[in-house]
Order: C-alpha cells, then sequence, then structure tokens
C-alpha cells in the first residue's frame, strides 16, 4: 500500500516525542482505509501538533485556528451534501492545550456525531510555548506554570464526550501496539469517533515534571483513566424534519395586492401602544400594519419591550403613510392608546407624556390614573374588550372610524391570520365597529 | 401570478433580519451556522426554518466561534456560507474572521448592532460597532462592510455582500443595527433589484493549482475546494503562494501585502451610496443604517424651503466611500454627519476626507437620531 506519511526529510519533532508515532499509527490506518485520498482533509490544531501538515503532501491539509481545528472540520463535513464532491472524511489533530481551549467543539461534534475523526495528541502539556499545564495535566505534576505541581484533577474526555453521546472513544499510548487499529477503526466509523493518545513530550514534560513512560501507564492504571475502547455505539440517525411549508421558488410566502381604495389616509399618522407584555399591543399592531399595506399605505412597526419579553411592558410604534415611511421612529405621536399600568410607566419614564413628545391624542383605560394635568380621553377598554384585546379592539376602533382604513382592508388583515385565531378576532373587530366580514373578501383570500 | 388592474406592486410586511434571510438565499447560501443573539435571532430562525426545503444545511452552533468556524469550514469545501450575530457575539468571532481573511475564505457576516459595551443593552439600538467591526483585523486589512439603511436594503445589500465575498475571496460583513433589522415595514417585492448570483473563480482542472498562486499583487487566486482533485493546502498562519506555512520571506509578504490590495485596488467598484440632490443645497446630510432614516425625513423636509440639503446615504462602509464622499461635499458650506453612538464613530473618518468644510456631527446614545436633532444641525 502506498504511504501517506512523508518521513525523507526527517521530521520537525524532538527526539523521544510522541508525535511521530501518532503520525505513523495514522498512516498505517490511512492505508487501510476505504477513501479515496482526495476525500481526505486533514485538519490540524495549533501546536507542535499542527507541523504534521508538511508530512503528509498528498492529503488536504488545513491548519487552523488554535482549539477550533474540530469546529471547522464539522463545517467541513456538514456541508458535504451541498458541495459538489460531497461529504469529506476530515480527521483532525489535535493536542491536549487544543483540547483545552476548543473543548465545546469537541462536546458539539460529539453530538452531532459528525463523520470526523479526531486524534487528542495527549501529551499533558503545552509544548511549543513552553510547558505550561493544560486542563489534562495530571494532578500533582510540576510544569512551568505550576512549580509546586498542578493542583487540580486532570480532564476525562472520555467522560466528558461520553456523557454528550460520543459514538467511539478510544485511548491508548504512543507509541502504542493497537492505536494504529483504534485509529483505523475511528476513520472506518461513519460519525464521530476520537482517539486520546497519552504520549511524552521530552522536552517539557520529561525535563520538568520527570514523566516517563511509567507515568503514562500509570495514568491508566492509577490515575483512574480507562484504556482501551471506551465509548463503542451505533451510529445516531440524523431525525426527519417537517417542511416549512415554504416553496423554493417564493422567498417572500404571501404577497398582498394593495388596493389604495381601501384607505383614505391623507397624511402620514403616527400611533403609540402602550400595554402590558403578553397582553398583545404589537399583534393588535402587526395586524394594523397587514392591514395598511394590503390598503397600499407604507407602514413602518418598531416595538420595544424588556428582554424578558413575557413580562413587563409592551410598546408599539406604528407608522401609517401614504408613501413610503421615511423615518421610523416617533418624535410625537398623532395618538397614542395605553392599556395597562405598565405601558404607562413606562411613558411617564420616558417623559413621552408631557413636553414636546405629548401624544396630540392619548387614550387610556379608564382603570388607569393619570399624572394630573395631563390631557387625556379615557374610555374602559380592558372592560369592554377583555385584556388581550383591548389594544387590538381600541386600535381597529380609531382607524376604522377616521377612515384610515375601511372595512376591507381590515377584514384583509383578518384573513391572513391562523384559523384558530380568526373567530375570536373577528368577535373583536366586529364590537369595533366594523360590519361582518363581506364574502368577497373571505373567497378572494 | 397575476397583479390587479389598479396596481402593479406587491407588497410584503417583513423585518429587516427576515429581508437579510431572504437575500441570502436569493444569492445561493446554501450553508447557514447560528447562534442565538439579540437583535439578529430571525436570520438564524428563518434560515433554520427554510434553508432545508431550499436544499441547503442550517445548524445551531454551542457559540459564536462555532459558528463562524462551521461556516469557514463549509466555504473551505466550496459551500456558499453565512452566520449573523451582534456586537457581543462579533466580539468572540473576530479570531476566526481573520482566518477566512487570511485563508482567503468566502464568508458573509450579517452583525446587528445594539447598545454596547459588554452586554450593554440586548434590547437597544446603537451603531456603536463600525469601527470594531471595520478594523477587526490585526494589520488593519481590510474587510468588506456593507450597512443597509432600510428592510429593502437588507435583502439587495445581503446579495451584493455574497457576490464580494465570492468575487473577492474575503469575509464580507453586513453591518445593520437593532431598527434597521427589528423594524417591520411594507416593502415592494416587486422592484426589488433581481439577485444576481456571483461564483468563486475555479482552478483550471487540468493546470498545476498554486493555492495562492497571483500574478499581480491584486489578483483574487482561484478556488479549488477541500475534497476535490486539486491537492488544497491552507493556514491561518503566513504562508506562501502554495499555501505553505512560512516566515519573513519575500513570497510570504507579499502574499500579506496582496490580501489589502485585493480590496483596495476594488475601492471604486465597491463604493455604494444613494445620493440625493436638491437645488441650491449647501449642506449635505450624511448617514448610514437608521440613522439615515432621520436624514432622509429632514432632506424631505426641508426639500422646499429656504435651506434645502442634500443627503448621502452610505452604503458601503469600508473601504471607506472617498470618492463618493467627495463628490457629495463638492461645493458644500456644512457637512452634518449623524450616527447613533456618542462621539461619532465614523464621522472621525470622515473628517479627514472633507478639508476645510464645517463638520457638525449629530450623536446620541441609547436612542435613535431623531429629525430635530438633524435639523439643529443644519439650521443652527
Amino acid at each position: 500500500m502506498k504511504a501517506f506519511l512523508d518521513t525523507s526529510n526527517g521530521t520537525p519533532y524532538c527526539k523521544g516525542c510522541g508525535h511521530p508515532h501518532v503520525l505513523e499509527a495514522l498512516d498505517a490506518a490511512l492505508q487501510t482505509a476505504d477513501v479515496l485520498p482526495h476525500r481526505i482533509a486533514l485538519v490540524t490544531d495549533i501546536g507542535c501538533v499542527g507541523l504534521a501538515d508538511a508530512q503528509f503532501p498528498e492529503l488536504h491539509t488545513v491548519h487552523a485556528l488554535h482549539g477550533r481545528a474540530a469546529a471547522l472540520a464539522a463545517g467541513m463535513q456538514l456541508a458535504g451534501t451541498v458541495t459538489e464532491d460531497g461529504p469529506l472524511k476530515p480527521i483532525v489533530l489535535v493536542g491536549d492545550g487544543g483540547a483545552t481551549i476548543g473543548l465545546l467543539h469537541l462536546v458539539h461534534a460529539a453530538q452531532l456525531d459528525v463523520d470526523v475523526t479526531v486524534i487528542v495528541h495527549n501529551n499533558l502539556i503545552y509544548g511549543m510555548t513552553g510547558g505550561q499545564h493544560s486542563g489534562f495535566t495530571p494532578q500533582g505534576l510540576r510544569t512551568t506554570t505550576t512549580p509546586h505541581g498542578v493542583g487540580i484533577p486532570p480532564l476525562d474526555l472520555a467522560h466528558v464526550l461520553g456523557g454528550a453521546g460520543c459514538g467511539y472513544f478510544a485511548r491508548t499510548r504512543a507509541p502504542g501496539r493497537d492505536l494504529a487499529t483504534l485509529v483505523a477503526e475511528g476513520i472506518r466509523r461513519p460519525g464521530f469517533a476520537c482517539i486520546e493518545a497519552l504520549e511524552l513530550c521530552p522536552t517539557f514534560a520529561a525535563r520538568i515534571g520527570g514523566v516517563t513512560g511509567k507515568t503514562l501507564t500509570a495514568m491508566g492504571a492509577e490515575g483512574g483513566l480507562a484504556m482501551g475502547v471506551i465509548h463503542d455505539r451505533p451510529p445516531r440517525v440524523a431525525p426527519t424534519r417537517d417542511s416549512s411549508g415554504v416553496a423554493p421558488e417564493d422567498l417572500f410566502g404571501k404577497r398582498l395586492e394593495p388596493r389604495p381604495a381601501w384607505s383614505g389616509l391623507q397624511e402620514t399618522v403616527r400611533i403609540l401602544l402602550a400595554g402590558r407584555a403578553g397582553e398583545r399591543a404589537q399583534s393588535a399592531a402587526k395586524f394594523v400594519a397587514t392591514a395598511a399595506a394590503t390598503a397600499g399605505l407604507g407602514a413602518t412597526l418598531r416595538t420595544d419591550n424588556p428582554v424578558t419579553q413575557g413580562k413587563g411592558f409592551s410598546l408599539a410604534e406604528l407608522i401609517l403613510s401614504p408613501t413610503q415611511v421615511r423615518y421610523t421612529g416617533l418624535e410625537q405621536a398623532d395618538l397614542a392608546i395605553v392599556t395597562a399600568q405598565e405601558g404607562l410607566t413606562q411613558l411617564t419614564q420616558r417623559d413621552l407624556l408631557e413636553g414636546p413628545s405629548a401624544p396630540r391624542r392619548l387614550l387610556i383605560d379608564a382603570r388607569l390614573d393619570l399624572p394630573a394635568g395631563t390631557r387625556c380621553e379615557s374610555a374602559p377598554l380592558r372592560e369592554r374588550f377583555g385584556p388581550l384585546a383591548c389594544s387590538l379592539g381600541a386600535l381597529v376602533e380609531i382607524v376604522h372610524q377616521a377612515g384610515w382604513l375601511d372595512d376591507r382592508a381590515l377584514w384583509a388583515a383578518w384573513k391572513q391570520l391562523p384559523e384558530a385565531q380568526q373567530p375570536g378576532t373577528r368577535r373583536v373587530l366586529e364590537k369595533a365597529g366594523l360590519s361582518a366580514p363581506p364574502d368577497a373578501v373571505q373567497r378572494s383570500a | 401570478m397575476a397583479t390587479t388592474s389598479h396596481t402593479a406592486s406587491r407588497v410584503v410586511l417583513s423585518a429587516g433580519n427576515a429581508m437579510i434571510a431572504r437575500g441570502a438565499m436569493a444569492a445561493g447560501c446554501n450553508f447557514f451556522s447560528g447562534y442565538p443573539i439579540t437583535p439578529a435571532s430571525e436570520v438564524y430562525a428563518e434560515m433554520m426554518r427554510v434553508l432545508p426545503d431550499r436544499g441547503g444545511v442550517a445548524v445551531g452552533a454551542p457559540d459564536e466561534i462555532s459558528a463562524l468556524s462551521y461556516a469557514v469550514g463549509a466555504s473551505l469545501a466550496g459551500a456558499r456560507s453565512m452566520t449573523a450575530t451582534s456586537g457581543p457575539g462579533w466580539a468572540l468571532m473576530i479570531e476566526t474572521v481573520q482566518y477566512a481573511l487570511m485563508t482567503e475564505t468566502p464568508v458573509v457576516i450579517a452583525v446587528s448592532q445594539r447598545l454596547g459595551p459588554a452586554t450593554g443593552g440586548a434590547t437597544q439600538g446603537a451603531q456603536g460597532d463600525v469601527l470594531l467591526v471595520g478594523h477587526a483585523t490585526s494589520g488593519g486589512y481590510p474587510i468588506p462592510v456593507l450597512s443597509p439603511v432600510d428592510a429593502r436594503d437588507c435583502y439587495e445589500l445581503t446579495i451584493e455582500a455574497f457576490r464580494w465575498a465570492e468575487r473577492l475571496r474575503t469575509p464580507v460583513v453586513l453591518l445593520t443595527d437593532k431598527e434597521t433589522s427589528k423594524t417591520v415595514e411594507t416593502i415592494d417585492v416587486d422592484t426589488l433589484a433581481p439577485a444576481i448570483v456571483e461564483d468563486r473563480r475555479p482552478a483550471a482542472a487540468d493546470a498545476p493549482f498554486r493555492p495562492y498562486g497571483i500574478e499581480k499583487l491584486h489578483d483574487v487566486p482561484a478556488f479549488a475546494p477541500v475534497g476535490g482533485r486539486h491537492k488544497v493546502t491552507t493556514t491561518g498562519s503566513a504562508h506562501d503562494e502554495m499555501g505553505r506555512l512560512r516566515k519573513n520571506d519575500p513570497g510570504t509578504l507579499r502574499q500579506l501585502q496582496h490580501l489589502a490590495a485585493k480590496v483596495t485596488a476594488r475601492a471604486a467598484d465597491l463604493e455604494r451610496v444613494r445620493l440625493r440632490c436638491e437645488p441650491g443645497a449647501r449642506t449635505l446630510l450624511v448617514g448610514y443604517g437608521i440613522s439615515a432614516r432621520a436624514c432622509r425625513q429632514v432632506a424631505h423636509e426641508l426639500a422646499d424651503s429656504e435651506h434645502p440639503v442634500d443627503l448621502l446615504e452610505v452604503l458601503s462602509l469600508f473601504p471607506v466611500p472617498a470618492r463618493a464622499l467627495a463628490k457629495a461635499a463638492q461645493g458644500m458650506d456644512r457637512v452634518v454627519i449623524a450616527e447613533e453612538n456618542a462621539t461619532g464613530l465614523y464621522a472621525g473618518l470622515l473628517k479627514p476626507l472633507l478639508g476645510d468644510v464645517d463638520v457638525r456631527q449629530v450623536n446620541t446614545l441609547g436612542r435613535m437620531v431623531s429629525p430635530t436633532d438633524i435639523r439643529e444641525a443644519v439650521l443652527a
């Protein structure tokens, strides 16, 4: 079989380093693998392990950012269904440092069960940067950055990835008789596989920490790290998904055919709804914006609410205009409708009820108390329409009475609602003064 | 579809975020990876909902670093890929953005700004990330940044972003803001510019392949996917034209210079502005993103007044459209630059280009720039 590993010019690795042994095992595994060489992507992480690229001159090599090799490889593999050449077989070479900083990428790749084989070169320390401890350094080991020994336990990658549904995980030593076989099995499998090779860094782990081959053996026997094949689960089948219902040829879905005759609006009107989160003030504004769009008006809807979205205030700024709306903000509302205390408090705090920002017309629910001196109209909005429909009822009544939108526009918006919402909304619209929905509108929609 | 007799147009009611997703799909985007963040989350949700039905791949990532890494990996394999985020997520992506730049990997990143720094205000608008986006690379290597003013632009400029990403083999940012990306508005879809889809230039099948081979400094190297018949060598480290990791040899330094040259040599082509002129105008309004809409309002109001103004809406923020700016500012007594950040971040870049004209900045923090703010700067 053809060798992929080229050491004709030697390797860049120190005498006694474990990396060349892993590369030899990888080479042996590749020679038995049933995959075309140009379908393999060797994705290397930062560190001494990253110098392996040049040793495999026939393979695609991608040298990644520190820790990100597995994420890059996962992206390449996931794209397999949309690229000309089909799914790739990425093989990730990463050190214990890269596995530390990029741990979440390994976890997510295991969760996805993406067809990526990761070989973790665990030599217990960061080598290229001078022998610092990593997340995988055994407790007690002296390193450049832990002169009195590491004080915390090392990560057990088999446990971490096992908890993420890892399909295949094996741990051995490099050099080790079973290494090539384990790597070959990882590559053979159609899902995620991780092989951790415990190895020696003679320059730092050995010199500073006194690590020897016996130390590596002891990590398994006394250190509690299981060796050999630890996880071996059948590849998962991706769940089927429901169609979104959006036809590929139509990005815009349902379009509205504007009928300018349905609106009598002559000038831009700016409307502010202020209510309580969850009481559909923003939905009411969206409903009227839809009606405005069917009537050929320009409309914008800007919303604001606390980050939790389900509690506190809810604001909607709705602008309707005979032309396209230029500015989407509300310096002064022509009409403000306040349906709940949370909305009122918000407007007060923002100084929107007095001074130059005071609405030209202010309608508030009868149960709310305004600061003395504020000009407003008061009406039993909540009592009349109920808490969930008071914004819609009050807004529709006004835009309808003013002639900004006629019955046809509002019923057309009603037809856009999901069927389950139509009966309830119909009662609100009729209470707000609309006559029954015309059959013509029902048929055409 | 039939149109009615009294109108030729059809409208949708849509937020900018949904228009970004549609623009991406119209541009042939077939890979999206995302991570939730206000105010960009709707791009992610829309791509997850619709892209698979169109034969594409959409995947949720466990963080923004993964999201962009997936997109870059996919692009290396030949996909047309994208992600979307806001300022905090962009901060996490900056290293991977530079990787895409260094490896000359096309990818589009939509960034919807919110109030910062740090977590800032998730549901509050801002235009505070403009320099963080425009100057994200060590060494100052340019990344094209496009910035929509309204929901229509969100669609059209996303398509444009993909064109430039593919043509130049570079990351391209679509920089928007909470107000532009989340505000819903009516859009006449029949008048949207038709999508022009552009592909990265493929390497010749039968010729030897040099992954970063160029003749002139500003050339864009031909692309071969990882997984294809050409052997690809790529790295985020400094490299020669074969993609081999190298230190300071002349060929490697030339590759670095090339990264800048391929964008700056096309700066004139990359300029995107909308200039509205009024007879007799002596003041120029300059705005981008949401702040340009306050400018629109004032330009409209003052059109028939004693103080008509011209309006330059900047749609390509980086490279800074110096030619268009110089042309628009010619003969003006005053230039008013509006943006929603405390100090005038972008104005600081434009001022040195404007000579000794009277420059007035309009800046707001925590609220939109209003027409009143601009009117005062025009009439003061």
